[in-house]
C-alpha cells in the first residue's frame, strides 16, 4: 500500500523566489583567542595569567551539543556558525538570504567585573566589525555594551554607534535585571541618538528562575523565557523608556509572539486602574509597544490549526512580526517552510522582509 | 430639564462623594471646594456603584519619574478596578476608546446644591 504525503502546513517555496531578511544568524568566534587581539594589553595578559575562557557556559545541557543544528558544525570541528565560508555557503547562499542580522551569543555583558565585560564587549564588537560585517554586503550586526555599566555603555555606542553595519545592541532577556530601569535609560538615549534598535535575545548567562525556582529541565527554561521577554517588554513601557526615548526601536528575538494579543489586553486593563503610578504613560500601554517594538519569528508558534496563528499575527498587526531562522541552532525555522502555507500574499512578504527592511532602515 | 434641590453646601465636606436619590436616578454628588458635580453612580465597566469610591484629582501628564496632581480635574475612582472618571463630563480617563457615565448639570445657587436631569 503506498500513501502520499501531504504537507498542509508549511509551504514550499524556492528559495531564489523569496525576498527574504533572516533577523537571527548567529556568527560569530570560534574561542576566546579570536578576540584576544581585541583586548588592550592589560587584559590580553588577564586573560593568559587567570585562564579566562569567556563568560560561563549556560547552566542547562541542550538537547544537542551548543544546541546546534547536527548538520552545522564546520569541518576541522570549530565552532557552528564561526566559519564564515561554512555559514556562507550553507545558509546564507542556499537559501538567497539577501539580508541578515548577526546576533552572537556571548554574554559578555554579563560578566560581574565590569571592567572586564567592557574589555570584551569592545573586544567582540570590533571582532565582528572586521571579520564578519565589513566582509560580506548581507550582513548586519548587533554590538554588546557593558550595561552593568552604564557610563562605559555609553562610551561604547559612542565608540563604534555610528558603524554603517551596526543596526542594534543585543542582550539577553534573561540578563538578571529589568531593562526598563532608569539606572539604564542612559544606554537607550545613546542608542536612539544613534539610530540603534534594542534587541532583547531568549537566553540568559545568569540562573533563569521562573515563579522563583530555577526550572529543571532545558524544556521548561526554554519555554520559560517567553515569560522573562514578557516582563521585559512590560518594564520598558512601564517604566517609561518610550515617552524618554520616543524615536527608540526595541525587537524581542526568539522569545515567541502568540502571548502577545493577551499581555497587551493584561497591560492595558491594568493600565486603566494602575495609571496614578506611571503618569508618564499618555497612552494605553500597548500603543507603545505596536509603535516601537518588533518581534521575531522562530521558532514559529505551530498550533495544529495554523489559522489559529493567522489570526493571532492580524490580531497584532501585519506589521510586528520579522522573519528569523535562528540558524545554526537546533530549533532552527527553514525560511522556505518555517511559515504556514495560508500565510500568503503581502503579509509573507511583509514577514519574510519588508517588515525588517523599515525596522532596521536596511538598504 | 428637571431641577432637583438637594440641600446645603455645606451638607458635603470638601473632598467627598455621596449616593442620593435624584427624581428616583441614582447619582453620585461630589463636592471639590465651592463647585458641586453629580454623575450617574454607575460604572459603565461592570457596574459597581461609584459613590463607593474614592474621590482624588487626575495626574498630569509627566516626564519619567516626575508626579504632579492636577487639582483642576476632580475624578472619582470606581471602587472595583479603580478607573477613573473625570467629574466635569464623566469621561474614563483611561480608556482607550470613548467611554462615559451620564454626567448631569450640578451648581451652587444661593447656598443651595442644585441638580438638573
Amino acid at each position: 500500500m503506498s500513501s502520499t504525503v501531504h504537507d498542509p502546513v508549511c509551504a514550499l517555496t524556492d528559495p531564489a523566489d523569496i525576498a527574504l531578511v533572516d533577523c537571527d544568524v548567529h556568527a560569530g568566534h570560534n574561542t576566546i583567542d579570536d578576540l584576544v587581539p581585541y583586548l588592550p594589553d592589560v587584559w590580553q595578559r588577564y586573560v593568559r595569567e587567570t585562564g579566562y575562557k569567556g563568560p560561563p557556559a549556560p547552566e542547562y545541557p541542550k538537547v544537542k551539543p551548543m544546541a546546534m543544528r547536527d548538520d552545522a558544525h564546520p569541518p576541522g570541528g570549530v565552532r557552528p556558525g564561526s566559519d564564515r565560508k561554512f555559514l556562507t555557503r550553507q545558509h546564507l547562499d542556499a537559501y538567497h538570504v539577501d539580508r541578515a542580522v548577526l546576533t552572537p551569543l556571548y554574554g559578555a555583558d554579563c560578566e560581574p567585573n565590569a571592567d572586564l565585560a567592557a574589555a570584551m564587549c569592545s573586544a567582540y564588537n570590533d571582532f565582528m566589525i572586521e571579520h564578519w560585517l565589513e566582509v560580506d554586503d548581507r550582513l548586519f550586526g548587533s554590538m554588546f555594551v557593558p550595561f552593568t555599566d552604564p557610563e562605559a555603555s555609553v562610551r561604547e555606542i559612542e565608540r563604534i554607534g555610528d558603524h554603517p553595519k551596526i543596526v542594534q545592541l543585543l542582550f539577553f532577556v534573561g540578563s538578571g535585571v529589568l531593562f526598563g530601569k532608569r539606572r539604564f535609560h542612559s544606554i537607550w538615549k545613546a542608542a536612539e541618538q544613534k539610530n540603534l534598535a534594542v534587541a532583547m535575545h531568549w537566553g540568559s548567562r545568569l540562573p533563569a528562575f521562573a515563579a522563583g525556582e530555577r526550572p529543571s529541565y532545558y524544556l521548561e527554561y526554554h519555554t520559560n523565557l517567553a515569560q522573562t521577554a514578557m516582563a521585559q517588554l512590560v518594564s520598558l513601557v512601564c517604566e517609561g523608556v518610550f515617552e524618554t526615548c520616543p524615536k527608540l526601536r526595541a525587537v524581542m528575538i526568539e522569545c515567541g509572539f502568540a502571548w502577545l494579543p493577551a499581555l497587551m489586553w493584561r497591560l492595558d486593563k491594568n493600565w486603566r486602574g494602575c495609571r496614578i503610578e506611571v503618569p508618564w504613560l499618555k497612552r494605553p500601554p500597548s500603543e507603545y509597544v505596536y509603535e516601537h517594538v518588533r518581534f521575531t519569528s522562530q521558532p514559529i508558534e505551530e498550533p495544529d490549526d495554523p489559522n489559529h496563528l493567522l489570526r493571532i499575527i492580524e490580531m497584532a498587526g501585519e506589521h510586528m512580526l520579522m522573519f528569523a531562522s535562528d540558524y545554526p541552532h537546533w530549533d532552527f525555522d527553514s525560511p522556505t517552510r518555517a511559515l504556514p502555507s495560508i500565510i500568503k500574499g503581502d503579509l509573507r512578504d511583509r514577514i519574510m522582509y519588508r517588515n525588517a527592511v523599515e525596522f532596521y532602515g536596511l538598504t | 430639564m428637571k431641577r432637583h434641590v438637594l440641600g446645603q453646601l455645606e451638607d458635603i465636606e470638601d473632598g467627598t462623594i455621596q449616593a442620593r436619590d435624584v427624581g428616583g436616578r441614582n447619582v453620585v454628588i461630589a463636592r471639590h471646594g465651592d463647585r458641586i458635580f453629580a454623575l450617574r453612580d454607575v460604572c459603565p465597566h461592570q457596574g459597581a456603584k461609584l459613590s463607593n469610591g474614592v474621590m482624588s484629582c487626575s495626574r498630569k501628564n509627566a516626564r519619567v519619574g516626575e508626579h504632579h496632581v492636577n487639582m483642576d480635574q476632580p475624578v472619582i475612582r470606581c471602587p472595583w478596578h479603580n478607573w477613573e472618571y473625570d467629574l466635569d463630563h464623566g469621561t474614563c480617563l483611561t480608556h482607550p476608546t470613548p467611554l462615559a457615565v451620564a454626567a448631569y448639570r450640578a451648581f451652587v445657587e444661593d447656598g443651595q446644591i442644585i441638580v438638573e436631569t
